[in-house]
């Protein structure tokens, strides 16, 4: 694999590296320009739709799932073995590492913030402020029993932290887990039917 | 000061008097460089925190964006960079080996496909210009591929596209500028066999415009 093979142990001071051959790192590119032509290809797919069927492109999340796999797979293909990083110094690694890692943190808690912002937690019967971030201070704030949802019911929408509207649907399965539907709720105008359950009482729903 | 300059008076030319000996200045140098490296994925990183907000915020907006994309550019641009960071660690490869010549093909070639990826950059900015797709006050598309209006926000897409592709390529700009100083280095012959730290280091760097692009690639055109 390599054209010189040399003592690692530096004991003269000097810089010996390992100086890997050509067809390395011509098979490393092979591999970079095998893995971009399959994500581009993949792109045309329409996979989410082939898991569940009735999904649109690209909502289901399994082609932005896939595209980040290749993308992470390509990534380390060129820190190993571009950057040299499988035979660099290990604290080398633990540093470039942690800053991916330290970023990843920084993603997962701005979106974990931002992307519950006025949705209705409803298992603990708060919704969560701001709405934006203009109107700081956030925190959360009791919806009260007015909102809080039958187990019959689908979704359900608040504003400043009073019920305006009651979904009913038809069957008590549909009621859990869905979080698309919690928020599409938000937006619905499908309020026919009654308000439900112990709900209704202090307050009558608006109408919209 | 006396005992440093001795020590200097003995060492290469190259090494700097601060350093024992050369392992030590290319150690040091290497633990530099990444540091640096992982500070610029943390400078990107607020834009792509950005992306992640404003797509599940919008993304249907998002959707439409990236339909106005062109995959084929995209694309090309992504076989671009892999071939300079191809011939980017081949030239440290033969930098390692002492073969100067070698080195100066290698960069020139990267600086090549660097300027080659600008270009490409730049007609597919001039379509985005022409076809009024631009962020903000500025958005007034008279273009649309796959859609028959424009969605609600999508401007904002816009706005998160420019912004990662033109810090990259200012990225890539700079890493022109950083290559033909290590050109213009190895020309003078300031590397050899036992000190080519430079020219690792300035591969280090464009291998990371590379990385950023990597995934600029699938997140902004394919999903």
């Amino acid at each position: 694999m390599s054209d010189h093979s040399h003592d690692h142990s530096h004991s003269d001071g000097a810089v010996h590296v390992h100086v890997h051959d050509v067809s390395l790192y011509l098979k490393v590119f092979g591999a970079l320009i095998f893995f971009t032509v399959v994500t581009v290809a993949t792109s045309y797919l329409d996979i989410d739709g082939f898991v569940r069927p009735g999904t649109p492109h690209g909502a289901g999340g399994m082609n932005f799932l896939l595209a980040m796999a290749i993308a992470t797979a390509k990534a380390t293909f060129v820190c190993v073995w571009f950057m040299h990083l499988k035979e660099d110094a290990r604290f080398n690694a633990l540093i470039f590492v942690g800053g991916v890692l330290f970023a990843a943190v920084f993603l997962a808690y701005t979106l974990n913030d931002t992307y519950y912002r006025q949705h209705e937690d409803r298992f603990q019967g708060v919704l969560v402020h701001p709405s934006t971030g203009e109107r700081a201070p956030g925190g959360l704030s009791d919806i009260g029993g007015s909102c809080e949802v039958p187990a019959n019911c689908l979704s359900y929408a608040c504003q400043g932290g009073r019920c305006v509207e009651y979904v009913p649907v038809h069957h008590e399965g549909a009621a859990g887990g869905e979080h698309g539907a919690a928020a599409e709720g938000e937006h619905g105008g499908a309020a026919e039917g009654e308000p439900h359950g112990a709900a209704a009482e202090g307050e009558a729903p608006a109408e919209h | 000061m006396s005992a440093e300059n001795a020590h200097a008076s003995h060492g290469p030319k190259w090494l700097q008097h601060h350093f024992e000996t050369p392992i030590q200045q290319f150690e040091s140098a290497k633990l530099g460089m990444w540091v640096f490296l992982a500070q610029e994925i943390l400078f990107f990183s607020g834009l792509f925190v950005a992306y992640g907000v404003v797509r599940i915020e919008y993304p249907e907006a998002f959707a439409a964006g990236s339909m106005q994309l062109n995959k084929i550019m995209g694309g090309a641009n992504t076989i671009v960079l892999l071939f300079s960071s191809l011939t980017a660690a081949l030239a440290v490869r033969s930098a390692q080996l002492g073969k100067r010549d070698e080195v100066s093909r290698y960069i020139v070639i990267t600086i090549l496909c660097a300027f080659a990826f600008m270009v490409i950059k730049y007609f597919e900015y001039t379509a985005k210009f022409e076809h009024g797709l631009l962020p903000g006050q500025y958005w007034n598309p008279t273009h649309l591929v796959g859609i028959d209006a424009p969605v609600e926000h999508m401007h904002v897409f816009f706005g998160i596209y420019f912004m990662l592709t033109g810090l990259h390529g200012v990225h890539v700009l700079v890493g022109i500028g950083i290559l033909t100083w290590i050109l213009i280095r190895n020309n003078k012959g300031e590397f050899s066999k036992e000190y080519w730290t430079p020219v690792d280091l300035a591969a280090l760097y464009w291998h990371l415009v590379d990385l950023v692009w990597i995934y600029l690639f699938p997140l902004l055109y394919l999903v």
